[in-house]
């Protein structure tokens, strides 16, 4: 038996060796993404029809809703659609005002942008990143690089694209950053993911930036657009002994609640990031 | 290192290629549905569980080749590093073919304590393959040494002509 097969532990050397070849690969060429990408395609049906019955499990639980709490919430609902109404014109008039300041200013519009609603098709679990995938890539001409928001913030970027899903990263997740400004100061900083919390690293000790200040999108990456949400802050310590301030943030978006997302296509003719 | 610990119980020789075939797909669509948060964090990986079982129940075993493949699905699952879960899935079954025997000497729940640490270690392997894999240290020159040292004890071993170096000549 031993002349024509190897031993137990040749095969597990010998698989160990693959393994570690196709990490270094992976790792250090990235020519492996038509195996992913392939992979990834073949289970795309399976991963859509386990879903299924989730979207209707939902649909059902929802019909049997009850009348009386349908009813609150309509009565609810209409009233801060009244308030939101009244928002709405003022924002309008604001950015009707906004424009014409912008022109009197002789600035450049913010870079148009469509937006792509797609779903969280699932989450992946690693302990080293936090993704996910959605049901729309390049059937949906989506690419790399493009931002995620929901309706209230950002939410991450596109960072792979497969036929018919694409992978996000997001924001919380420890290698992104995002170039952000204090929406009180106007201070431009960077924010940090840093798993369930985000930080803002290398700010002074003394900047000017207390809990609950909010952060958005400065827009000088050409990646996200600016003026979206990205985080609250939530603590401000001052160490005596480093010349950083310490300040954790609460992301504002649903960054892993969500499951309905919109990517942001970058409109025809602007630079792509 | 000798030999396949090659059990002669007659369990479960019946069950043929095909039961594992629809337990591992079973599995493996278990794996695919949209977990999230809690159960997210909880979940066990069902794939490999049942992989093991196969590893210790099946007359033949599994081969390593098939952990692997399944190792590499995960990954891209996942959206890992390629690789990452192929090796600890291989490392996997191949502990639990190598201890079967002593695995099936044992009752049920002894046997799932036996388990734990093989889990644990299959984790602990892939996240030393993910780490290794994202920040690598030094470059990955921390890992010339266990080559070089390969080397090196082939040297001695062949000069000192222990008895290592006779049984590499078969």
């Amino acid at each position: 038996m031993f002349t024509r097969r190897p031993g137990p532990v040749a095969q597990l050397a010998l698989w160990t060796v693959l393994s570690l070849v196709l990490i270094v690969v992976d790792t250090r060429f990235q020519t492996l993404d038509w195996l992913r990408s392939g992979v990834a395609t073949v289970f795309y049906p399976v991963q859509r029809t386990l879903h299924l019955p989730f979207e209707f499990g939902g649909e059902v639980a929802d019909f049997f809703t009850r009348h009386r709490i349908l009813l609150s919430q309509n009565q609810a609902l209409l009233e801060s659609s009244r308030r939101d109404g009244a928002l709405l014109a003022r924002l309008q008039a604001l950015q009707s005002e906004n424009e014409e300041l912008r022109k009197l200013a002789g600035l450049r519009h913010p870079p148009g942008y469509l937006p792509e609603t797609a779903e969280v098709l699932s989450t992946a679990r690693d302990p080293f990143s936090r993704r996910v995938y959605l049901d729309k890539g390049e059937n949906a001409s989506i690419q790399a690089g493009w931002p995620v928001v929901d309706s209230q913030g950002l939410v991450g970027q596109v960072t792979r694209v497969y036929p018919l899903s694409s992978e996000v990263t997001l924001i919380s997740d420890r290698d992104q950053a995002v170039p952000v400004q204090i929406q009180r100061t106007g201070q431009r900083v960077l924010v940090f993911g840093g798993g369930d919390i985000m930080e803002v690293r290398y700010l002074p000790t003394h900047t000017d930036i207390q809990q609950g200040d909010v952060l958005e999108t400065s827009g000088i990456d050409r990646v996200y657009p600016a003026g979206l949400a990205v985080a609250k802050v939530v603590r401000v310590t001052r160490p005596a002994d480093n010349p950083y301030a310490r300040v954790s943030c609460q992301p504002i978006a649903g960054v892993d609640k969500s499951r309905v997302l919109m990517v942001l296509k970058p409109k025809a003719g602007e630079t792509k990031p | 290192m000798r030999g396949y610990p090659e059990s002669r119980q007659p369990f479960d020789a019946s069950h043929g290629w095909r039961m594992m075939v629809f337990t591992l797909l079973a599995a493996f669509l278990l794996k695919q549905f949209p977990w999230q948060g809690i159960g997210l964090m909880i979940r066990p990986d069902f794939v490999l569980v049942v992989l093991l079982f196969w590893a210790q129940r099946r007359q033949q075993g599994v081969s390593l080749g098939l952990a692997f493949l399944l190792g590499v699905f995960a990954d891209v699952q996942d959206g890992v590093v390629l690789g990452q879960h192929a090796l600890a899935y291989s490392v996997g079954v191949f502990l639990v073919q190598y201890f079967r025997r002593r695995l099936a000497m044992f009752t049920l729940p002894q046997q799932a304590l036996q388990i734990f640490p093989l889990l644990l270690l299959i984790e602990v392997v892939a996240l030393m393959a993910g780490w290794m894999s994202t920040r690598t240290p030094h470059g990955g020159w921390v890992f010339a040494s266990a080559f070089t040292g390969t080397l090196l004890w082939w040297a001695l071993a062949a000069a000192g002509k222990m008895p290592a170096a006779r049984a590499t000549q078969e």
